[in-house]
């Protein structure tokens, strides 16, 4: 069939489309009000989205850097990673609050890595689980977690030893007669042991 | 957007409210979707209405959003049908359905062919039959290269061309020409299954 058939026929179509065209009052209304309902929602969304973002932000400093406890390591090997502090819950007594957590890696042959300190401020009446897990110990007692307090000139007092074993392990510490500085030592005695060594400090406060 | 901004939008749209409507109508080939693609595509052109609205041709640039509006609610509802492609069923169903009168049959058919085409094609044939335009112009405006435009134009030819070889009023014994397609269809199927049959049958 030729074009000057075809033409005809299709373009008798396209007229009869503009036919019985009713026209909508209110049609710009109609749309005016669409996009004004977009542009809500997009705003909205987006307001949320930033405020999503702004909070996990502002929580995420907060926690990783506004603590109660001052946290510190003496570790000079720069064998701790991962290590977190957290501010303790002020609502909840006889409740542990939210840990401090490290991941030592002991290396043989490198004495610094064998060593591992922490210190913290604790207030009187608050108490201490240490929790350890040695990784990679074959058997036995690996090495020993010694709790000192810190006088203001510097000189320490044991207060606290306990062996670090193979197995996962927690001790409690809750001999806080004194507001101050208390460091947490850990020292690898085991010269066979190479790994890595989980600790995790969670605390606590006594009525 | 300021209150002379919506005075304007509402302005132009009351002007050109027609000639969008017949090319939404155009576009969908569908009564009921073609106000739905007309509101989406002017939402969107009030929204950027202070960038366009010193656009060369407006009109054109609505039909083009139209276009992809079309395309974005066939895909979200998932109406998209087989294009291009004659469909018999629906031509004996239109035939017994409009049997007795060779015009409205004859309709029809030229009404199944366009709707078989995509969106893009169909908005070529509107400027092309409907506005006058030539291909260059339809280029311009739909932004499409020429040689995609003369297609479009070529293939709606050929569709509408498919679909009116059934009516009555070209002389055609319809019932024998569609039991004829059916017919070729049927040894086509069956010329396919010997075929995987003997493929198996060597292995």
């Amino acid at each position: 069939m030729s074009n000057d058939e075809l033409d005809p026929l299709i373009r008798r179509e396209f007229e009869a489309l503009g036919m019985n065209i009713v026209g909508n009052d209110i049609l710009a209304d109609l749309v005016i009000d669409k996009v004004r309902k977009r542009r809500r929602r997009f705003w909205f969304v987006s307001a949320a989205t930033i405020f999503a973002i702004s909070t996990i932000i502002a929580i995420g400093y907060l926690v990783g850097t506004n603590s109660h406890l001052l946290f510190a390591s003496n570790s000079s090997a720069g064998n701790i990673i991962l290590s977190n502090s957290y501010e303790q819950s002020s609502g909840e007594k006889n409740v542990l609050s939210l840990p401090q957590f490290a991941r030592i890696n002991v290396t043989q042959g490198k004495e610094s890595s064998r060593h591992s300190s922490f210190r913290f401020h604790l207030h009187r009446g608050e108490v201490i689980e240490v929790f350890t897990q040695s990784k990679s110990a074959m058997g036995g007692v690996i090495g020993n977690l010694t709790i000192n307090y810190v006088r203001s000139d510097g000189t320490t007092t044991t207060l606290q030893k306990n062996p670090i074993g193979t197995n996962d392990a927690n001790n409690e510490f809750g001999n806080t007669s004194e507001t101050g500085l208390y460091t947490f030592n850990f020292d690898i005695t085991d010269p066979s042991y190479e790994g890595q060594l989980l600790v995790g400090f969670l605390i606590g406060h006594f009525e | 957007m300021s209150g002379s901004e919506e005075v304007e939008f509402s302005n132009w749209l009351r002007e050109h409210e027609a000639e969008l409507t017949r090319a939404a109508r155009a576009i969908c080939f569908d009564i009921q979707n073609a106000p739905d693609v007309l509101q989406e595509a002017l939402a969107d052109v009030y929204q950027r209405w202070k960038k366009i609205r010193n656009h060369e041709n407006l009109v054109a640039y609505t039909i083009r959003v139209m276009i992809s509006k079309h395309a974005d609610i066939r895909r979200s509802t998932d109406r998209k049908r087989s294009e291009k492609e004659v469909s018999i069923e629906l031509v004996a169903s239109l035939l017994q359905l409009t049997d007795g009168s060779d015009h409205i049959t004859e309709r029809m058919l030229v009404q199944a062919g366009i709707a078989s085409l995509s969106a893009a094609q169909r908005a070529v044939l509107l400027m092309y039959y409907d506005y006058g335009f030539s291909i260059k112009e339809i280029a311009h405006n739909l932004a499409l290269p020429a040689g995609t435009v003369a297609s479009h134009l070529a293939r709606g030819r050929s569709a509408v061309a498919e679909y009116i070889q059934f009516s009555p009023t070209r002389g055609a014994n319809v019932l024998e020409r569609i039991e004829t397609v059916r017919g070729l269809d049927q040894g086509q199927q069956e010329l396919s299954e010997r075929k995987i049959l003997d493929g198996q049958g060597e292995s």
